[in-house]
């Protein structure tokens, strides 16, 4: 008899099987993985930023980009190609891709792209530098072999047998005799890069057989920065191969190391279909579109109309105000279309193009590029953004840069009731109303961005040490500055080099090398008796001894010029919010070149580029400091910052480049494993290095000096800093005694913490960087970093 | 039969199934988690003689495990390499100490996994190559021998090949094992850093 029961029990098999699976459920753990967003309404990966849509720095590149939805062109003049020394005329059509507009010179300042090196872009996006070949970077059909030898580092050392490319192309221009041959084999290449026409031999002229050399066939290209081959101005960001797929946080002067600002709510939508016409007669009010030029609450009246998003703030405080300043705000639609407002932009010779106007918009990420309220639309209460770029040119001369006008490309978009990212904002309070104080968070970011006065004065290396405006130290600005003008010699009998041209003759003079032409000088020398005469026959061309030169402009004058034009300088730059390291780097840049732009450029061929004249200027300063025992006023010994973290990284070198990335490395050849643990910047010895983010210093290590490779186990000196839910952040190889804080201080996001240096296990002034979750190293550029 | 025995044994294969996954996946974790490959016993270093101030480690004798590797002697000192594992790492890091009499000390560390080696920043070339010598030794042994050391070198070279950098130390101790090199290896020489 078949019991009731056990005919309708499973068979045992099925019962387990049954019962695996079901545990197997039970047991199983859902990862999840940080997804980058790519919403629908975005077009570009982006993050969230207190709930408002931001770009990820760490994911956007400009293949990652949507195409130009406008075609455009630009039309220089031919005079202003003759001051640039290229032509950046170009045209595009709609749906081009940014990288086929944009030359690496547009962005020479504001990306810094030519910073980078072909080895670098290979660490940075896998590029495998073998398989490419010559032809494949347009930049080296222009170089001669002379230019070469200029720009890769070592290779004029070698013979020019060694060097395949180089070898054929000179071969095949000589006359076919084995002697001939052989003797130049044998020559180094700086020999050959001498020599009238071999020198001036262009790698073009090896036609198609270019494409047959490997990339590597040149020792040294790999490691050259693109800055250093001529031409490199006007190479198109895509003619670089892996440029276009680096993303943006990447580069050597990142867009922005974080957000800073306020969000807004997108309150309502005025435009589109049926545009609106309140403001064909009626200004708007309180607009916070514009530009640099004219400021951003430039209101809109015209007979096209204006559409805008109308704003609110999420921290208003109703009738107690808003410190955001954003309740009641309008970003004004910009373009030239029904509805779309035009703004002054752009300024210097290149400020002239486009009739001097662009669309009004706002810069909530610095001034790379522009971001646009392209459109509305009011029955779908919808807002679209788009970007705009320009073009600048600060070389010998400083030429400016066009308006914002090339563009739009694609960007973020809002909805009513949506959150909107719009930066900081100025101006008036829309409504007049007495404002609260700001929150103290918002006032840490303000300080950050430079533009507010933070009474803590926690941001930076503020210290000067010095009795003079800003608390310069007039002694170790002097001692900086002539440590490079005079090649160290600083005295004040010091007579430079004549050099005349169409306008006349001008010579250098003194400790501090002021040009004979400056009319603060001349009106010194000119007070005296024979001044003016001897001021005739210097414009002349005389070159006078240092006996005669100080009859006239004694070292007391030269001291008293220098105190007056750096005074001048030193409250322009105050104003602008520079204090501190920061101060001393503009005032080297600005003496150097005329304005602080943390350029690559050259001022003189062979001479420092302007980021680092500025650079110099700040360590020759500290170290003045220091000679003369005011050693205590080279770090900071402020006040503790706020230990709070905010959950993003800021890049901790501003500029530094990323020479060593992340994570696991094959040797090309002995084909052994390593794990860098973190990543490297490359970086000039003593520049800052600030908290990633705000938290607690839980390890610090001051006292390593160069040359002990095992010192703090190999990391040099270094800060770890605890920001909280299992995350840190370590800073490595920094200088002897440059950290200023002890275990258990809080530091602020951004706040300095030490300076670049080489001690540890290091072969060159690099900051090693590692972020750190639950104990165990990350990728930093999850972080955008 | 009771309710209680019925259901019992309808269910005990399900419940047999759970306990059975359940165990498996313990006993699997901690046998992964815990495996670890044998760390040949070292001659014993003084703890002033372990890495110094290594961030985010406390106590080096107990949190660091050191692993030698290669030795010499020059002018009266005893150089000795070791791979030293911390925790949380995926990959031992190089470590030599300088040992003369009763004195120790660490001379070069590398934790950040800098992917070159440079010896002969830290300790006299002769010390760097026999170093480097022994390493390149302990790694053809873990190979399993010469020629399957070779023929992996040789698949990495067609795999990657290029110009790359190598320390004049361990361009020397390949080519005391017989190892061919590329020909457009830069050497870095000790007198040029």
């Amino acid at each position: 008899m078949v019991h009731p029961h056990r005919s309708r029990m499973l068979p045992p098999w099925s019962r387990f099987l049954i019962a695996l699976l079901s545990s197997l459920l039970l047991f199983l753990e859902i990862i999840t993985v940080p997804q980058t967003v790519y919403a629908a309404e975005t077009h570009i990966p982006s993050a969230t930023y207190y709930g408002a849509a931001v770009p990820d720095w760490g994911q956007v590149t400009f293949t990652s980009l949507p195409e130009l939805t406008q075609g455009g062109f630009l039309q220089v003049p031919n005079s202003v190609v003759g001051q640039l020394g290229y032509d950046p005329s170009r045209s595009w059509s709609a749906g081009a891709a940014l990288e086929s507009v944009l030359l690496l010179g547009d962005v020479a300042d504001s990306f810094g792209l030519q910073k980078f090196s072909m080895g670098a872009i290979a660490s940075l996006t896998g590029l495998n530098l073998e398989t490419l070949s010559l032809s494949n970077l347009p930049l080296l059909k222009e170089q001669t072999i002379a230019s070469l030898v200029q720009a890769v580092p070592g290779l004029g050392n070698l013979p020019l047998a060694q060097v395949r490319p180089l070898y054929d192309l000179v071969t095949s221009s000589l006359s076919q005799t084995g002697r001939e041959i052989l003797s130049v084999a044998n020559q180094t290449l700086s020999q050959i890069a001498t020599h009238d026409i071999l020198g001036s031999l262009s790698v073009n002229q090896l036609g198609d057989t270019l494409s047959q050399y490997s990339f590597t066939s040149i020792p040294g290209l790999e490691q050259t920065a693109l800055g250093n081959l001529p031409g490199w101005q006007h190479t198109f960001i895509e003619e670089v191969p892996g440029l276009a797929h680096i993303p943006f946080a990447s580069f050597p002067n990142s867009p922005v190391s974080g957000y800073f600002g306020f969000i807004a709510i997108h309150d309502v939508t005025y435009g589109g279909d049926r545009f609106h016409k309140e403001s064909t007669r009626k200004p708007t009010q309180f607009s916070i579109s514009g530009s640099y030029q004219v400021g951003f609450n430039y209101n809109c009246a015209q007979e096209r109309g204006c559409d805008y998003l109308e704003l609110n703030s999420p921290i208003s405080l109703g009738v107690a105000g808003d410190p955001s300043r954003l309740h009641g705000a309008r970003w004004i639609r910009g373009g030239d279309g029904p509805g779309e407002q035009m703004v002054q932009g752009g300024h210097g010779v290149l400020g002239q193009l486009n009739g001097g106007m662009e669309p009004t918009g706002r810069h909530p990420f610095g001034e790379v590029f522009k971001v646009v309220l392209t459109d509305t639309d009011e029955s779908t209460g919808t807002g679209q953004f788009g970007l705009y770029f320009r073009v600048c040119s600060h070389g010998i001369i400083d030429l400016g840069c066009t308006p914002y006008f090339i563009g739009p490309v694609p960007w973020l978009s809002s909805k009513e009731k949506g959150l909107v990212f719009v930066g900081l904002t100025e101006g008036t309070a829309p409504h007049g109303i007495e404002q609260p104080p700001i929150p103290s968070e918002i006032q840490d970011q303000i300080n950050q961005q430079g533009g507010g006065t933070d009474p803590s004065g926690t941001s930076g290396d503020s210290n000067l040490c010095g009795d003079g405006p800003a608390g310069v130290d007039w002694r170790a600005l002097s001692d900086a500055i002539t440590s490079i003008e005079s090649a160290g010699s600083g005295v004040y009998s010091a007579v430079g080099q004549v050099h005349c041209d169409s306008q006349g003759c001008m010579i250098p003079l003194g400790r501090y090398q002021f040009m004979s032409f400056r009319n603060d000088l001349r009106a010194i020398v000119a007070k005296k008796p024979g001044g003016r005469e001897f001021l005739s026959r210097l414009d002349a061309g005389y070159r006078p001894p240092a006996s005669e030169m100080l009859r006239y402009f004694p070292a007391s004058d030269q001291d008293a010029l220098f105190k007056q034009a750096m005074t001048q300088d030193i409250q322009y730059y105050q104003r602008r919010g520079k204090q501190g390291d920061e101060l001393l780097a503009c005032l080297g840049e600005n003496w150097y070149s005329g304005n602080c732009t943390h350029s690559s450029r050259r001022d003189y061929i062979g001479g420092p580029t302007v980021a680092e004249y500025g650079q110099r200027t700040v360590t020759g300063y500290r170290r003045s400091l220091q000679q003369r025992g005011k050693s205590t006023c080279n770090i900071s010994s402020g006040q503790q910052g706020n230990g709070k973290a905010t959950g993003t990284y800021t890049k901790p070198v501003t500029g530094g480049v990323i020479t060593s990335p992340y994570g696991w490395r094959t040797h090309p050849i002995t084909g052994n494993g390593s794990f860098h643990s973190g990543v490297d910047y490359g970086a000039d010895r003593g520049t800052q290095v600030k908290a990633a983010d705000g938290g607690v210093v839980v390890d610090v290590l001051n006292t390593c000096t160069e040359g002990n490779y095992a010192c703090g186990g190999g990391y040099g000196n270094v800060v770890v800093i605890d920001h909280g839910n299992g995350r840190t952040t370590l800073y490595g190889h920094l200088q002897t005694n440059s950290i200023p804080w002890k275990k258990g201080q809080k530091v602020s996001k951004g706040q300095l913490i030490g300076r670049v240096g080489s001690t540890g296990r290091s072969t060159g002034p690099h900051l090693h960087f590692e972020t750190s979750v639950n104990g165990k190293t990350v990728d930093p550029r999850q972080y955008g970093l | 039969m009771t309710l209680l025995k019925q259901l019992f044994r309808q269910w005990y294969w399900i419940a047999g199934g759970s306990i059975t996954v359940l165990l498996l996946s313990t006993v699997s974790g901690i046998l992964i988690g815990s495996y670890t490959p044998t760390i040949a016993s070292a001659p014993s270093l003084p703890s002033t003689c372990l890495p110094q101030n290594l961030p985010g480690i406390r106590n080096p004798a107990s949190e660091l495990k050191l692993k030698q590797v290669s030795s010499t002697r020059y002018q009266g000192k005893e150089y000795r390499l070791y791979d030293v594992t911390r925790p949380a790492t995926p990959m031992p890091f190089p470590y030599v100490v300088q040992i003369q009499g009763a004195s120790c000390k660490g001379i070069y560390s590398n934790p950040m996994g800098d992917p070159d080696d440079y010896f002969h920043l830290a300790m006299p070339l002769p010390v760097a190559r026999q170093l480097t010598l022994g390493r390149l030794q302990a790694a053809i042994q873990q190979a399993g021998g010469l020629p399957a050391f070779r023929d992996r070198l040789q698949r990495s070279q067609q795999q990657y090949g290029g110009v790359t950098q190598m320390a004049e130390e361990e361009v020397w101790a390949y080519q005391q094992m017989g190892l061919a090199l590329p020909d457009n290896v830069r050497v870095v020489k000790a007198t040029t850093r």
